[in-house]
């Protein structure tokens, strides 16, 4: 069990990539700062086409408006870049949808650096949840968690996960390379490659509040064949850690 | 088909030929002409020139389709040019897939730092006012 120090919240800034997220941004933003109102939260409006920059923009919040939608992984990497440039030690990545419940960002954040952990992830399926996850989603998730397993040898439940923490190693590294097609599995196996620590919390995680899910069964389908085919291919290629510590 | 108006020993006709070597001289022209509209780079250009300088090769030189179909054991010759040319094509994508590849990763980190300038760019415009 890790040693419980008091821990800085002004050293983490909070990502909410949001694409089409005006419902939702408000009550998310106000529950994070709730949580944690030291923590700087920057909201990467990912080319949405309603009104989600207007709504972080009444809220105050700082807001990184992408011109074009560049999907998940460049929305992360973007607050990554921000966290990086500003200073930041930790970032932690909670969607906009609402789906991801503010009570456990400090219990993230405290596992991350009292555990000295480079990524922590916020997981549905270490206890017995009262998130219901669908079938297809539920064998696409355990697909990649054992192709993961075959890659590594290390066993994450939740790979699918954005609620995540990265700690002062790992900014700088994905700063550089974020995987783009499927980042949460992707990036999962490169940190583990590369020798960073991953560990899971457990977490309740909510339904979404508004917008629409962006993976609808066909593409499932499509993902779950091509997530493990990606993991493997990436497999083929040389990991360096150019960390400069 | 007359087996006189066959060219040499080979199992293209005359006609055939002609209409092959006029489509690559075509095909060799309109390469030329985007060069010099500044419609294709000719860094890009260089490649579509050796598939036509290749194709061009092959219907001059119809004997070669001969020799390759030789080599490789393929029995009909113009099969064995149409292996070729489905080769010659596929190389041709994966080079503009790299080149796909790699300016999908330019954009991204363009429209990033884009969005990056402007945020920073707005605070500190917010800053300058409210230090008035």
């Amino acid at each position: 069990m890790p040693r419980k120090n008091k821990v800085d919240y002004s050293k983490l800034c909070i990502i909410i990539p949001a694409y089409n997220e005006a419902g939702s941004l408000a009550r998310v933003y106000k529950a994070i700062k709730k949580q944690v109102p030291k923590a700087r939260v920057v909201v990467i409006n990912d080319g949405s086409s309603d009104n989600t920059g207007e709504v972080a923009a009444k809220l105050g919040v700082v807001c990184v408006n992408l011109p074009s939608n560049l999907g998940i992984g460049g929305s992360v990497q973007t607050g990554l870049k921000y966290a990086y440039r500003n200073g930041f030690e930790y970032a932690m990545q909670v969607d906009g949808d609402g789906q991801h419940d503010p009570k456990f960002i400090r219990k993230l954040f405290e596992t991350a650096v009292n555990g000295k952990v480079d990524l922590t992830i916020g997981s549905r399926y270490i206890r017995k949840s009262k998130y219901e996850t669908g079938l297809v989603r539920k064998l696409g998730i355990n697909i990649f968690s054992q192709t993961i397993f075959w890659a590594t040898d290390k066993r994450i439940r939740d790979c699918t996960s954005g609620f995540r923490v990265f700690g002062p190693k790992v900014i700088p590294v994905l700063v550089e390379d974020y995987p783009l097609d499927f980042p949460e599995p992707e990036s999962i196996v490169k940190l583990l490659r590369l020798g960073y620590k991953i560990k899971e919390v457990p977490v309740e995680m909510k339904r979404r509040q508004a917008g629409v899910s962006s993976i609808d069964h066909i593409k499932a389908i499509y993902l779950m064949l091509s997530i493990p085919l990606s993991i493997l291919v990436d497999m083929l290629r040389p990991e360096v850690n150019h960390e400069s510590k | 088909m007359n087996p006189s108006e066959m060219v040499g020993n080979s199992t293209i006709s005359y006609q055939t030929q002609w209409l092959a070597i006029v489509a690559c001289l075509v095909f060799l022209g309109m390469v030329v002409y985007l060069i010099k509209n500044n419609r294709l780079k000719p860094g890009h250009a260089v490649v579509w020139m050796f598939f036509g300088v290749g194709l061009l090769l092959v219907s001059v030189f119809s004997d070669l389709l001969n020799t390759v179909s030789m080599v490789t054991g393929i029995y009909y010759p113009p099969a064995a040019f149409f292996v070729v040319a489905i080769g010659a094509l596929v190389l041709v994508l994966v080079h503009f897939s790299i080149i796909i590849s790699r300016q999908e990763k330019q954009i991204v980190n363009l429209v990033q730092e884009l969005g990056l300038i402007q945020a920073d760019g707005k605070r500190v415009k917010r800053g300058k006012t409210s230090n008035k």
